[in-house]
């Protein structure tokens, strides 16, 4: 498109907003745009976009009709969230996304079923591609709430899976931060290694406040002393990265299993420390898609590099946006409750295998990946690091289903 | 006095309009702006509270989102009490109940924080705030850990009989109590207490040698903050019905003090403008533009540094000053002043924009939201820099001028003093 | 027993980390009244610039270059901003550095984001020195060590010998008194606070590869260091110094011992199986707690001896 139609483009949305606003599907990203998480906003707004451009450019839905991304700065905050979904829903958009931030994703989602509860005839659909907070789709899962990420209990069956895999490891040490996360983090562990590997000793399993700790060296000392043969943490941020440094200078020579170290940030915070000793488990990595190595895998990672000039983080978010236009097309109608009936169930073919949005609980169930972070033998490696992930294990969406302890309730 | 008595109506006016504005809100507004609104509200009345220490009595406390906290918590505990039947209490009395508990908190954390002198106290309390924050996170079966505690506040024992569903019913319930919060706020400034209050703020020695208590009057100072901090936690909670161990965070307290000082410590009703203004800010501003959290910043620090008297003081400052210079010359002096300083302005906000577009879009290279400029251009560098030196050099060369001036009245005056002598 | 040698030595190490940026901070506060709390910013300051430099030369330089540039910084800020705001009084001046540590962080956002800086230890200093246990330390941490001992015996010769030193001290119990001798005492509070936030500049530097450099860093370390300041006593550097090496060590203690607190507070609750409000309380060690000892530390002894260990009068 040339300069000119781009700008006569510009006039003529600008003059007739209300004919757009009739013509596309709106979505609303709630992500913080501002202050100390913006990148983060921005990174996930590059994929919510994309992912729209994906299902506009192969026809749009319901035949021709656009789906239009609205961004709402939440500022890091669960109380200007609420306030800016409520912003959205007086425009009249009636599919929110969002999460950042487990606190705020919780707070919006319980403001959604509220908003659902007392406007039965008026309903607002939300797609949450962030949140790993099990209990969200465990125990709170709602008619018109869907998780496109696996929570952190389906991590961690993958994690025991590939430690169980490994007859070499005879004990672990379980190290997390003591809130929600770290807690679930241990409890699925040990539920797990019950199952699984009933030999394995859990020699250590320890809490510590949430990112106070900035010297971690007693805390491998007690790993070095309890001579476990890998360390588990659902550590993320600075806790994780750390305790990963520490680890290294102490000599600590154990594997340690994560669930974040591939996440935004953490390959560079981590560095050459984690060189060999750390594995993560992820649903992509910028060599993910090479395991099943298609034209199409291949053309999204090349085409999202060209356009925002980054790596894909969160390919979920892709995911999400091609199954809610899949959705709506399939619904024939942006009304929220016939797209969550089209959704609930569905299936889509995702270059890293195909995934399922699973009826009972609305947790989509997507393959995951554990691989090592190494310098040798990838192809791409992590935020220009020279360090990248080595995929080690595929477990297939199928092998992570048998865990729905929930039902939602058809409204109506 | 004219000029009090004018003050005292601009103050008034200030007082009518506000309240006028917050009356009709509900017909202004989505329920969008309702709920922001009341968000506003609910900081004002927080933000009083935390001024009966820090403008009133002079404590310096980093820790007010403790009582705030202890009021959201127990009003959710309440409200769900409510609703399964075991608290006979009607909805609308649920911040009483709050702010009861935040006021026991504060009987019993004063004992402790109030040993000793400001910095130890400003200490204390940031001391007693990361403790209880982190006391937060550790007992997720008291505070919900990540996901909080939520209530549903449509509950069937309620004094009006409304159902407290809409934006718009929680906001009058919220109004109510804020605005008599803020009243019983005010009036207290005007009794004995709150007189002795800033006795002990501006000389403790002297309260001390009349017969009073400092430590005394702290000690009540302290509990009056937390019950009226608690009860603002408590209208938080009936608004959004949720509340996590973040409540407790620096960013709470840090938020609060922020709103207080922007709008005026040494003023009754300072802090509550200051709320309002800040909220708006938090909501306007950034949409406006990503970098508002600096601008936020700058606003701050503009104040701390030219303003202390925030803005309330800065607004009902204004029929003194045309008072004592005439309209003419204040308009005059005003408009030098804005001259000035907007150059600077225009092209601090120009470099400002400029480097959070180049650090922060999808593609720095595509035109900006501002006017289409190109982040990359030198020569848009070129002139925002140089707007910046215009206004600099301007300012410099007046300071020179006002120096000399100065140093000329110095020798004038001395010269006429010899000459009497 | 073996323990208890790492427990010295860890706790030592990491308190000498905690008193390099607590120097600073302590000399301003002690020469000036100055809580500053944008203290951790201008340690953030000095590990971004170090990065940067790093990049473009070696460590070596920004060991020097950065700090400096930080001091800088740190007196255009007292001539330009704090200076005006001291008419106005201390709370007015704890909220503008407050307000400041704000407006650094936005800044360092808007140039660098908001990833971690792969900012490394100079691979110089990179490998094990000594084993104490099972547990190794790499020379990067003798490294700072040294600088940090080396900060405090040269900050004590300062104090203590020489001129400025001497009306630092003067000016700590006799203000008023340098005043009317005609000292410049202004000149005075801007070279001290360009100082004192050299030293955190410094602490970047060194910590700043050590540990994390990116944006929440200043947040992270910014309220143990009043913890320390003002446990160790107004205007006392030993203090300071007495209170980092002990939270340290108190720490690397902590985490050592498995104590379940309810075995102490009410025997056999643990094993009651008690399930309800703070059921936590049932499992809680002793090492949980470890990182916030200092707090529970800084409110007990406000509380009793508002003068902290060493200091000479009241806060």
């Amino acid at each position: 498109m040339n300069r000119n139609r781009l700008i006569a483009a510009a006039f003529a949305a600008a003059l007739m907003p209300a004919a757009v606003a009739a013509q596309s599907v709106r979505v609303a990203h709630i992500d913080p745009f501002s202050g100390a998480f913006a990148n983060v906003g921005a990174l996930n707004g590059m994929h919510v976009e994309y992912g729209a451009a994906l299902v506009n450019q192969s026809g749009g839905v319901l035949g021709g009709r656009q789906l239009e991304v609205i961004r709402f700065d939440n500022n890091a905050n669960p109380q200007d969230a609420v306030v800016v979904l409520q912003e959205a829903i007086d425009q009249g958009i009636r599919i929110i996304t969002q999460a950042t931030n487990s606190g705020i994703a919780l707070a919006v989602q319980e403001a959604i079923v509220r908003h659902n509860r007392r406007n039965p005839d008026d309903p607002v659909l939300y797609l949450n591609y962030g949140s790993a907070d099990p209990s969200l789709t465990r125990d709170h899962c709602d008619y018109y709430s869907f998780r496109f990420e696996v929570h952190s209990g389906m991590k961690q069956l993958a994690i025991v899976d590939a430690i169980a895999a490994n007859p070499e490891i005879d004990s672990v040490y379980i190290i997390g931060q003591d809130y929600s996360h770290g807690h679930e983090v241990s409890r699925y562990t040990r539920a797990y290694l019950a199952e699984r590997r009933p030999d394995i000793e859990v020699v250590g399993d320890e809490f510590h406040p949430v990112g106070r700790v900035r010297d971690f060296t007693p805390y491998i000392a007690r790993i070095q002393a309890s001579g476990a043969d890998a360390v588990i943490t659902g550590n993320f941020g600075t806790d994780l990265s750390l305790l990963i440094r520490a680890a290294n200078e102490g000599g600590l020579t154990s594997t340690i299993y994560t669930q974040y170290a591939s996440t935004f940030g953490a390959p560079t915070a981590i560095g050459p420390d984690g060189i060999g000793r750390v594995i993560d488990t992820a649903h992509w990595t910028p060599d993910v898609w090479l395991t099943h190595n298609t034209e199409a895998g291949r053309q999204l990672v090349e085409d999202f590099e060209r356009t925002y000039n980054a790596e894909i983080g969160s390919y979920q978010i892709l995911v999400q946006m091609q199954m809610l236009g899949a959705a709506i097309n399939a619904a024939g109608s942006d009304n929220p409750t016939q797209i969550a009936a089209a959704l609930s169930g569905a299936t889509f073919d995702a270059v890293t295998g195909p995934v399922m949005m699973r009826e009972s609980d609305h947790q989509l169930l997507h393959p995951l990946f554990v691989s090592v972070f190494t310098d040798e033998g990838i192809t791409n490696d992590s935020e220009g690091t020279g360090i990248g992930w080595r995929t080690l294990r595929e477990i297939p969406a199928s092998e992570l289903s048998d865990d729905s302890t929930c039902q939602v309730s058809v409204p109506g | 006095m004219p000029n009090a008595n004018l003050r005292t109506l601009i103050a008034a006016l200030l007082l009518l309009v506000i309240a006028g504005l917050f009356l009709a809100a509900p017909w202004l507004g989505s329920r969008a702006t309702i709920l922001m609104v009341t968000q506003a509200v609910i900081l004002a009345c927080f933000a009083m509270a935390y001024n009966v220490l820090l403008g009133q009595t002079g404590l310096l406390s980093f820790g007010p989102a403790v009582y705030f906290g202890i009021g959201a918590f127990s009003a959710l505990y309440a409200v769900n009490g409510i609703s399964s039947g075991q608290l006979p209490l009607p909805l609308e009395l649920v911040p009483l109940l709050a702010g009861g508990a935040g006021l026991v908190a504060a009987l019993v954390f004063g004992l402790i924080s109030l040993r000793s002198g400001q910095i130890a106290f400003a200490m204390i309390t940031m001391g007693l705030a990361e403790l209880t924050h982190v006391f937060a996170m550790v007992f997720p079966s008291v505070f919900g850990g990540e996901r909080g505690v939520s209530i549903d506040r449509m509950v069937e024992n309620t004094l009006t009989g409304w159902g407290y569903g809409r934006p718009d019913e929680i906001y009058w319930l919220v109004l109510f109590w804020a605005v008599l919060s803020i009243a019983t706020l005010a009036w207290l400034t005007r009794t004995p207490l709150g007189r002795l209050a800033n006795a002990v703020r501006d000389n403790e020695q002297r309260v001390a040698f009349l017969g009073y208590s400092p430590a005394r009057i702290r000690y009540l100072q302290f509990a009056l903050s937390g019950l009226f901090s608690g009860l603002a936690g408590g209208l938080f909670a009936l608004t959004y019905e949720i509340a996590n161990a973040d409540i407790f965070g620096l960013q709470t307290s840090a938020g609060v003090l922020i709103a207080a000082y922007v709008g005026g410590i040494g003023s009754v009703f300072g802090p509550a403008l200051g709320a309002i203004v800040v909220t708006l800010l938090e909501f306007r501003l950034a949409r406006a533009t990503e970098a508002w959290l600096l601008y936020y910043g700058l606003i701050f620090m503009g104040i701390v540094m030219f303003a202390p008297q925030g803005l309330w003081g800065l607004l009902t400052g204004v029929p003194t000053a045309i008072g004592r210079e005439g309209f003419a010359v204040w308009l005059t002096q005003r408009l030098k002043g804005l001259a000035l300083l907007l150059p600077g302005f225009v092209g601090g906000v120009l470099i400002v924009e400029m480097s959070s577009h180049r650090a922060n879009a999808y593609d720095p290279h595509l035109p900006m939201h501002l006017l289409g400029l190109d982040a990359f251009s030198p020569l848009n560098w070129v002139l925002a820099l140089g707007l910046v030196a215009v206004s600099a050099a301007l300012l410099l060369a007046r300071r020179r001028q006002a120096g000399r001036r100065r140093r000329d009245g110095l020798t004038a005056g001395a010269a006429l003093a010899g000459g009497a002598e | 027993m073996e323990y208890l040698a790492f427990a010295l030595v860890n706790g030592l190490l990491y308190g000498m980390l905690l008193f390099m940026l607590a120097s600073g901070l302590t000399l301003i506060f002690s020469m000036m009244g100055v809580l500053n709390f944008a203290h951790g910013s201008f340690y953030m300051l000095g590990a971004y610039f170090a990065y940067q430099i790093g990049a473009m030369g070696s460590f070596w330089v920004a060991l020097f270059v950065a700090p400096v540039l930080v001091g800088v910084i740190g007196m255009a800020v007292e001539r330009y901003g704090l200076r005006v705001v001291h008419k106005h009084g201390h709370v007015a001046e704890l909220l503008f550095t407050f307000g400041l540590a704000y407006l650094i962080e936005e800044v360092v956002l808007m140039v660098w984001g908001r990833q971690p800086m792969p900012y490394r230890v100079p691979e110089a200093l990179n490998f094990p020195l000594f084993t104490l246990g099972e547990v190794s330390f790499s020379a990067y941490r003798g490294f700072m060590f040294l600088i940090a001992l080396a900060i405090f015996v040269v900050l004590i010769v300062i104090l203590r010998k020489t001129r400025l030193g001497m009306l630092v001290q003067a000016a700590l119990s006799h203000p008023d008194v340098l005043w009317s001798l005609g000292h410049d005492v202004p000149r005075l509070f801007m070279l001290v606070f360009g100082g004192g936030v050299a030293l955190a500049g410094l602490a970047g530097v060194i910590g700043g590869n050590f540990l994390i450099t990116e944006p929440g860093m200043a947040h992270h370390v910014g309220t143990i260091l009043f913890v320390i300041v003002v446990i160790g006593g107004l205007g006392s550097l030993a203090g300071a110094f007495i209170a980092s090496v002990g939270i340290g060590i108190l720490q690397t203690l902590m985490v050592a011992y498995d104590l379940r607190l309810a075995d102490v507070l009410v025997p056999g609750l643990a094993e009651s199986g008690y399930r309800g409000p703070f059921q936590e309380i049932t499992t809680m060690t002793l090492a949980n707690l470890g990182p916030v000892m200092p707090y529970l530390l800084l409110v007990v002894l406000m509380a009793l001896r508002p003068r902290g260990l060493l200091g000479k009068r009241d806060h």
